[in-house]
């Protein structure tokens, strides 16, 4: 029971990063019908930017952790949302009018440019974060032996904030409604007065947003990574996303929790070797759903439009 | 003109083009550049090639994302290698056991998901591709060795029967592709023409008895072919033509055919390693053949297949289920609504696509003996989909302009230090700067054309000058380029951009006047570490954005063709009815 509690903490925990970048997927799958290959190495860049931040903060603002995180965050968070609107700009509004396979076929080419620009940037090496980082934050004792760390609880507040945030943007106010216009139809909306080509830039700016700030707290919980973490990340939150629903905000956020949580339990209880199948659960959970259930947990039967 | 005649002429020239690169592609380890390195990238590029038609089935002709070919092809790879290793099966009569392994995987995978949209088909292709890979480093059911990969695949080794009147048989197949070729003209100019080239090449091995010459009469049999089918309207004046070149080279050979002889026999039998003739039942003859490391023997049994493979798709592509993929890809709910059963179709696509991928995986372990799950991973399968996508879905020169850039020239590059960008970017800048002056001449007047120009080149040359760093043309380069583009939405927007273009240029003279020393130097330092392999994703990724933007059908688009019929083809006074087009 013990070990079931603390591993479903530590699930929880991975899960809200699965879910914060599983919004971005999900956001530009649902105004664009747009896989956005790119995100995941958008991610890996609000890691890359926060080590490079954090490791120039942290001796002028020693002792004072959160605050250097609280401002890598913001910056991180407004470079990522930039990269993510230059991208749509450059690769992504050429190409709206093209068909289904172009805009994936540019989306995959940025994001290997940003994969090679990352390689360069730190010559394919691990790169670690700062040593001794929010170190004092104290750890909450739950039933048992079971404890949830500081920095967890940190994080999980910061996701679950972010995401409430979201949804209550999205769902509350005139630009929210907007987006959601968009998402069901270009042409209508436009209609209505509504200014797609800045609703789809202000998507491209907020999905990237939190897959940045996902980096960071990816990078603060693990400590290290490397420049080919934005591939795999991304492709599991992708597949977070579907399992919520496609296009559906709480069903990436749920898709999210059920993957970290399904991920850490099947390494945790599937035996000797089950940790070097880690990776390979959260693929055969995606081909679980789509025979099972395609539009997802809480996506509801749509007809294919003709 | 009628249509017809239209669609034949096409049909020739591309036919022509065809022979030629056949003929290149023999000669091509016979070229004088070409080293032992070189054609070990002739055969991988081969393999790619092979891979690549292989995909275009599914992506091209039935319009299905594939993101996990390297799966199927890496299937295909293991499975020989395993047979070969654990079983001692040879290699080649491991290939349909390895093309069905993969047919059945793809035809598994995808049967669940072919219904939904094409989006999911890409995420779960990618997802297979995925757990193929980390299932072959997981060593699964403890046959895949693990990360390392399984070593010591045989390499080919077969008898090859040596049939006395092979000649014959030779003669008869070059008459068969002769009336093929020209079979428009009238059948006693045909027998003409082919007699002549089946005399003049039959008769001078023959009396002279040199067996070797063969193979030399074989080469002037296909091009006398060639020679014939150049010429649409095939008539006496061409049968006439190829009866003096058959005498010409009858005569040749009765000259010097022995020692021509002596060196084809020697050189055939160094190239591919050939040991003496055995002695088989029934009176019949075998060489025996054994593959090592040289890679001239591979890049023939490869070439065996690309021409095995590019014959399977074309006859595909007209079959009865190539035209169903082609109206699946065009308007799937119209092809449903004409009696195609689509998924039925898709998932041939699928299965035929993966399992031909599977051969070249057979292919693969046999070249280089020792297969490991990095060969298969994700950027294989993205290097795959690029020679398709970047080459023109669906068309057969695309995949082969694709291989090139692809594989053949990241191979070549892969120690080529950019210097170059350096030393010899003089000629670029001044292209830069016609370049610009050219643009804008056509908008306005030449003075203003000839200032703007003035402007960026100023920017562009004064700083190297100022400060005598070469690298700094470099940063003048991307100066001037941003010059053009400024320049060219300041006049869209109505605004004189001669004073903002002299202004941009001074500023830029400063602020390189103070830092321009640093800059040089790291500029030169970047320039001398680059490395092609550091960049060789990140530049494959940009080519995918900007072919996506400026030419989204590839490099060489398919040639939509449209379908003629030509029974209705002509109507009343010569007027032909247009013909539906496939747009």
């Amino acid at each position: 029971m013990e070990k079931f509690l603390q591993q479903l903490i530590n699930g929880l925990t991975i899960g809200g990063f699965y879910a914060l970048v599983a919004l971005g997927y999900t956001m530009v799958y649902g105004v664009l019908k747009l896989i956005n290959f790119a995100h995941g190495d958008m991610f890996m860049w609000g890691t890359l930017v926060g080590w490079a931040l954090l490791a120039a903060l942290v001796a002028p603002l020693a002792g004072m952790d959160l605050v250097a995180i609280l401002i890598t965050s913001v910056v991180v968070m407004g470079v990522i949302g930039a990269v993510g609107v230059t991208i749509e700009r450059v690769a992504y509004r050429p190409l709206r009018k093209a068909g289904r396979l172009s805009p994936v076929i540019s989306a995959l080419g940025a994001a290997f440019v940003l994969e090679a620009l990352a390689r360069n940037a730190t010559e394919a090496r691990v790169k670690v974060y700062p040593q001794n980082l929010l170190e004092n934050l104290p750890s909450i004792p739950l039933i048992g032996g079971v404890s949830l760390s500081g920095l967890q609880l940190l994080m999980l507040i910061t996701c679950v904030l972010l995401m409430v945030g979201l949804y209550a943007f999205v769902q509350r106010t005139r630009i929210g409604t907007a987006m959601r216009a968009v998402s069901l139809d270009h042409d209508v909306s436009r209609l209505m007065g509504i200014n797609v080509d800045q609703i789809i830039t202000l998507v491209f700016f907020i999905g990237p947003a939190l897959g940045g700030i996902g980096g960071v707290l990816v990078g603060l919980y693990y400590r290290s990574f490397d420049f080919t973490l934005g591939w795999i990340f991304g492709l599991k939150a992708f597949i977070a996303a579907i399992l919520g629903g496609i296009g559906n905000i709480p069903g990436a956020v749920l898709g999210g929790f059920v993957l970290g949580i399904v991920e850490t339990m099947a390494t945790a209880y599937g035996g000797a070797g089950a940790s070097a199948w880690k990776d390979a659960i959260a693929y055969i959970l995606l081909i679980i759903i789509l025979i099972a259930r395609p539009t997802g947990i809480l996506g509801e039967t749509v007809a294919e439009k003709v | 003109m009628n249509v017809n005649s239209i669609a034949t002429d096409k049909r020739q020239l591309s036919r022509l083009g065809y022979a030629l690169l056949l003929i290149l592609a023999l000669a091509l380890p016979f070229l004088g550049f070409m080293d032992r390195s070189k054609m070990s990238v002739a055969v991988l590029a081969g393999i790619y090639v092979i891979l690549g038609l292989s995909l275009n089935i599914i992506v091209g002709y039935a319009g299905l994302f594939q993101l996990g070919h390297a799966a199927f092809y890496g299937l295909g790879a293991y499975t020989t290698a395993i047979l070969s290793i654990n079983y001692g099966v040879p290699v080649l009569l491991s290939i349909p056991i390895a093309a069905l392994i993969a047919g059945i995987a793809a035809i598994i995978i995808s049967k669940p998901i072919l219904h939904l949209r094409g989006d999911y088909l890409c995420i779960v292709t990618i997802a297979f591709g995925e757990i193929f890979r980390i299932a072959a480093v997981n060593n699964i059911f403890g046959i895949t060795g693990g990360s390392n990969g399984l070593f010591g695949t045989a390499r080919p080794e077969f008898l090859l029967p040596w049939i006395e009147p092979i000649p014959l048989i030779t003669l008869i197949a070059i008459l068969i592709v002769y009336a093929i070729t020209v079979r428009k003209s009238p059948l006693n100019v045909q027998l003409l023409g082919g007699a002549a080239i089946a005399l003049a090449y039959y008769l001078p091995p023959l009396i002279t008895g040199q067996e070797p010459l063969f193979v030399l009469s074989i080469v002037m049999g296909l091009l006398g072919l060639l020679v014939a089918s150049m010429t649409h309207n095939f008539s006496y004046r061409e049968a006439g033509a190829l009866w003096g070149i058959a005498v010409v080279f009858a005569l040749i050979m009765l000259i010097g055919g022995g020692n021509l002889a002596g060196a084809i026999d020697q050189g055939v039998r160094d190239t591919f390693k050939v040991g003496d003739p055995i002695e088989g039942p029934m009176g019949m003859t075998f060489v025996p053949v054994a593959f090592k490391r040289d890679p001239i023997p591979y890049y023939y049994l490869v070439l065996i297949f690309i021409i095995i493979t590019l014959v399977g798709m074309l006859r595909l592509q007209d079959s009865r289920l190539g035209r169903a993929w082609l109206y699946v890809r065009e308007d799937e709910l119209a092809a449903e609504a004409t009696g195609i059963d689509t998924t039925r179709v898709k998932l041939a696509a699928f299965a035929i696509g993966s399992a031909w991928a599977g051969v070249a995986g057979t292919l693969y372990a046999s070249r280089f003996t020792v297969v490991s799950p990095d060969s298969f991973d994700f950027l294989q399968s993205v290097i795959i989909f690029c020679i398709v996508v970047l080459g023109g879905s669906g068309s057969i020169p695309g995949i082969l302009v694709g291989t090139l850039g692809m594989v053949v020239l990241p191979e070549l590059l892969r120690d080529v230090a950019p210097t170059f960008l350096i030393e010899g970017i003089g000629p670029f800048a001044i292209l830069a700067l016609i370049l610009a002056f050219y643009i804008h001449s056509r908008r306005q007047h030449l003075t203003k054309a000839a200032l703007e120009a003035g402007a960026i080149a100023l920017a562009f040359i004064a700083p190297t000058l100022l400060t005598a760093q070469p690298s700094l043309y470099l940063a003048g380069i991307v100066a001037a380029l941003v010059g053009v583009w400024i320049a060219s939405e300041l006049n869209r927007r109505d605004i004189n951009p001669i004073p903002w273009l002299w202004g941009g240029a001074v500023i830029y003279i400063a602020l390189l006047t103070l830092a321009g020393q640093g800059l040089a130097q790291s500029l030169s330092d970047g320039i001398h570490n680059f490395r092609i392999t550091d960049w060789r994703d990140g530049l494959m990724g940009a080519a995918m954005v900007l072919m996506m933007i400026l030419r989204p059908a590839g490099l060489i688009p398919e040639r939509r063709r449209g379908i003629v019929f030509s029974a209705v083809a002509e109507v009343g006074e010569g007027e032909s009815v247009s013909t539906p087009q496939l747009a």
